[in-house]
C-alpha cells in the first residue's frame, strides 16, 4: 500500500469519525427521546388498530355448471371427519360429505421388493375408488399402486422401522393422475405450480387405499381427513362465514365453493382492510407531525452546529449524512425493533400496517429535517476565502498559545498531510511555515506562510498561501486546496476563540 | 398594563407552533379513535398525546422564556406570570383531551381522569423547564 493512498484513508476515516461524534451528540439531546417514543407509540397503535380479513378469490369459468353447490375444505393437519357434520348442522346446511385423508409423509415409506419410497398415502372413500376403476374394493393391508405390471403383486413395507406386508393392486395411472376431487383440484397433493398448472407428486410414488387402510398403516384410531368436499349443497353460502365458522374449531387453511360459473376461494391469508390502512396513515401523519414539530424547535440548534462545521472544513454533505445517520438510528432502529414485536405479538397484517406508519414517518421527518439544515445556497454559505491572502482578527492576545494552536490545526486537517512545519514566536510576534500535502490529489499542496502579532488588545493572523502542483493545477482546483486550508485555520480559530 | 399582558398572551398563543401541532395531533388521534378496534387504542394515543404534549414543551420553549421576560419587563408579579403560563398549558392539555371527551364520556371514565393527568403533567413540566430555562429570578 502507498504512502499516498494511507494517507487518503487515513483523512477519510477521519472525516467519518468526526460525522459519528457529531451523530452522537445530537442523539444525546433530551428531544430524541420524545423523537423514539413517539415512533414506538405510532407503529405500535398503528399495528393495534388493524382489520384484516381473510383473501378472497373470484376465479370466474363459464364452463362449471353448478346448481346445486360443492364446497372443498382444506385444513393444515388431519381432522376428525365429524367436522362436517358439525360444519351443516352448525349452520343449517344440508349436503353429502367425501373425506379425504391426503398426507405428504416427512419420512417415506419404502417398498422392499420394487425398491420405491412412497412420500404419499392417500385414504379415501369407496365411492372414489370406484372412480378410479377399483370397484372390488381393497382388503386389509392392500393399496392401490400404479407402477406395477401385473394385476397384483405383493410386497413388504418399511413403515417406521417396522415392516408391513402388503398387497399392491394395479390402478391405472392415466385415472389416477387426472381425478379431480374438486375444480381444477388434483386428488394426489400438489407440490408446487408451473404457471397456473399444478405439478403433483410422482405417481411412483403414491399409494392409495381405503380409510380403514391408511389409518391403520399411520397407526390412528379415529378416522381423520385432511380435505372435506361437500357435494349437493342446500344452498348457496358465502365461503366466508365457513371460514368464519370452522377458523374457531379447526386448523381450516382454505374454503372454496363453486357455482354457476365462478368459483370463490377464501383462504387463511390475511389483508388489511382500506379502514386499516386509513389508520396507518392517521398514525403516521401523527407521528410525522409530533416529529417534526420537535425537529423544527431545534433547527435553530442544527443550524448553528452546521455553521460550526463548516467553519471546521467539513463539506455541505456533512451535515446532510449526519441527519439521515440521526433519523436512522433514532426513527428506523427503534421503528424496527418495534415492527419485530409487532409481528411476534399481532401477526403480518398488522405488521403491515405498521411498516407503512414507520416509513411515512421516517421520510416525511428526513425529508423534513435534511432541508432545513442543509445550506440554502452553497456559495453563499460555504466558507471560500477570495484571495490568497486573508488577515484574520482575534482577542486572543497569548501570542504563543495563538501560535500552537494555530499549528496544532495545520497538522491535524485532515485534508493535507503536513509535510513540513516550522515556526518561531519571538515577544510578540510569531511566525509559521508550512508545506502541506492535498490528500485527494497526488503532488500538489499548499504552501502556507502565517504572521500572528499582537497590538494592545487585538492579536493579527496573516495568512498567505500558494498552491503548488507537480502538474499544471486548475482553478477550481487551486481555489478549493486554498480554502480548504485557510478555512480551517480561520474557522479553528474562531471557534477556539468562542468557546475559550 | 393589564391588556398590554394579555394582548402578550394571545400573541404567544396564537403565534406558537404548540396551538396548532396540538390541534392537528387532537383531530387525528381523534380519527385514530374512531377507526379503533382494538381495546388498547385509547391507551396507546393517550400516551401519544403524552409525547405530544412534552413535545409542544420543546417546541414552545424559547416562546415562553421570551413571554417570561417581556412579563418581567412590564412589571407582572410572578402569580400572574404563573397563571398565564397555567392557562396556557391547561389549554394545550384540553385540546389533546378533546378526542377522548368527543368519543364517549361514559366509557372512557379512567382515560379521563388519565387525560387530566397529562393536562397537570403538562402543567408542570412546562413550568419547570421555563423557570430552568430562565435566569430571571422572581
Amino acid at each position: 500500500m502507498t504512502r499516498e493512498y494511507k494517507t487518503v484513508i487515513k483523512a477519510r476515516l477521519a472525516r467519518l469519525v468526526s460525522i459519528y461524534k457529531l451523530s452522537l451528540l445530537i442523539l444525546r439531546k433530551p428531544f430524541t427521546y420524545l423523537v423514539i417514543l413517539a415512533t414506538i407509540l405510532s407503529v405500535i397503535a398503528s399495528g393495534l388498530n388493524t382489520k384484516y380479513e381473510n383473501n378472497l378469490v373470484v376465479v370466474r369459468d363459464p364452463t362449471i355448471t353448478g346448481d346445486p353447490h360443492t364446497m372443498l375444505i382444506r385444513f393444515s393437519e388431519p381432522v376428525s371427519v365429524e367436522a362436517c357434520s358439525t360444519l351443516l348442522s352448525g349452520l343449517s346446511l344440508g349436503g353429502h360429505c367425501t373425506y379425504y385423508y391426503r398426507v405428504i409423509l416427512d419420512h417415506p415409506y419404502q417398498l422392499v421388493k420394487s425398491r420405491k419410497l412412497i412420500y404419499v398415502v392417500l385414504g379415501v372413500e369407496e365411492e372414489v375408488l370406484k372412480g378410479l376403476g377399483l370397484e372390488d374394493g381393497l382388503s386389509e393391508f392392500s393399496f392401490g399402486y400404479s407402477e406395477i405390471s401385473g394385476e397384483s403383486a405383493t410386497d413388504s413395507m418399511l413403515v417406521n422401522s417396522k415392516t408391513v406386508k402388503v398387497t399392491l393392486i394395479h390402478v391405472n395411472s392415466s385415472l389416477l393422475a387426472n381425478y379431480l376431487i374438486f375444480y381444477k383440484t388434483p386428488i394426489i397433493p400438489v407440490q408446487g405450480y408451473v404457471g397456473t398448472e399444478p405439478v403433483t407428486v410422482p405417481l411412483q410414488h403414491v399409494l392409495i387405499s381405503t380409510y380403514d387402510n391408511v389409518m391403520r398403516l399411520a397407526n390412528i384410531s379415529e378416522p381423520l381427513a385432511t380435505d372435506i368436499v361437500v357435494t349437493n349443497l342446500s344452498g348457496f353460502i358465502e365461503p366466508v362465514k365457513v371460514f368464519g365458522f370452522l377458523e374457531e374449531r379447526y386448523p381450516v387453511t382454505e374454503v372454496a365453493v363453486t357455482g354457476n360459473g365462478y368459483v370463490i376461494y377464501v383462504s387463511e391469508v390475511r389483508i388489511p382492510t382500506p379502514d386499516s390502512l386509513i389508520s396507518a396513515v392517521l398514525s403516521s401523519i401523527t407521528a410525522s407531525i409530533i416529529i417534526i414539530s420537535i425537529f423544527s424547535s431545534t433547527t435553530p440548534y442544527l443550524k448553528e452546529l452546521r455553521n460550526k462545521i463548516f467553519l471546521m472544513g467539513f463539506q455541505p454533505w456533512a451535515m446532510t449524512i449526519v441527519m439521515v445517520g440521526y433519523t436512522l438510528t433514532s426513527i428506523m432502529f427503534p421503528g424496527l425493533i418495534t415492527l419485530t414485536y409487532v409481528f411476534i405479538s399481532m401477526g403480518g397484517a398488522s405488521t403491515l400496517n405498521s411498516l407503512v406508519t414507520l416509513t411515512t414517518s421516517w421520510l416525511t421527518s428526513t425529508i423534513y429535517i435534511v432541508l432545513r439544515t442543509k445550506p440554502e445556497k452553497l456559495v453563499t454559505e460555504a466558507y471560500m476565502p477570495p484571495t490568497f491572502r486573508y488577515v484574520l482578527i482575534s482577542s486572543v492576545t497569548d501570542v504563543r498559545r495563538l501560535t500552537e494552536f494555530i499549528v496544532k490545526l495545520i497538522k491535524t486537517n485532515e485534508f493535507f498531510m503536513s509535510e513540513e512545519v516550522e515556526w518561531r514566536v519571538e515577544d510578540n510576534e510569531a511566525f509559521i511555515h508550512a508545506k502541506m500535502d492535498y490528500v485527494d490529489s497526488w503532488g500538489s499542496g499548499v504552501d502556507l506562510t502565517i504572521f500572528v502579532s499582537v497590538n494592545g488588545e487585538k492579536s493579527y493572523v496573516n495568512i498567505s498561501s500558494a498552491v503548488f502542483g507537480v502538474e499544471e493545477v486548475s482553478e477550481s482546483m487551486s481555489r478549493s486546496i486554498n480554502a480548504l486550508a485557510i478555512s480551517k485555520i480561520v474557522g479553528g480559530v474562531t471557534a477556539w476563540e468562542a468557546t475559550s | 398594563m393589564g391588556s398590554n399582558i394579555l394582548m402578550i398572551f394571545v400573541k404567544v398563543v396564537t403565534r406558537g407552533s404548540g396551538l396548532k401541532v396540538s390541534a392537528i395531533v387532537s383531530i387525528n388521534l381523534l380519527v385514530i379513535l374512531l377507526f379503533r378496534n382494538n381495546a388498547l387504542t385509547p391507551y396507546l394515543t393517550m400516551l401519544l398525546s403524552m409525547v405530544a404534549s412534552a413535545a409542544i414543551i420543546i417546541i414552545d420553549f424559547r416562546l415562553h422564556s421570551l413571554l417570561l421576560y417581556v412579563l418581567h419587563v412590564y412589571g407582572s408579579r410572578p402569580n400572574t406570570v404563573r397563571i398565564l403560563i397555567s392557562l396556557y398549558s391547561l389549554l394545550i392539555a384540553s385540546i389533546l383531551s378533546l378526542p377522548y371527551l368527543a368519543i364517549d364520556l361514559m366509557s372512557f371514565s379512567s382515560a379521563l381522569t388519565s387525560t387530566f393527568l397529562i393536562a397537570l403533567s403538562t402543567l408542570s413540566l412546562i413550568y419547570k423547564n421555563v423557570r430552568g430555562g430562565t435566569s430571571i429570578t422572581f
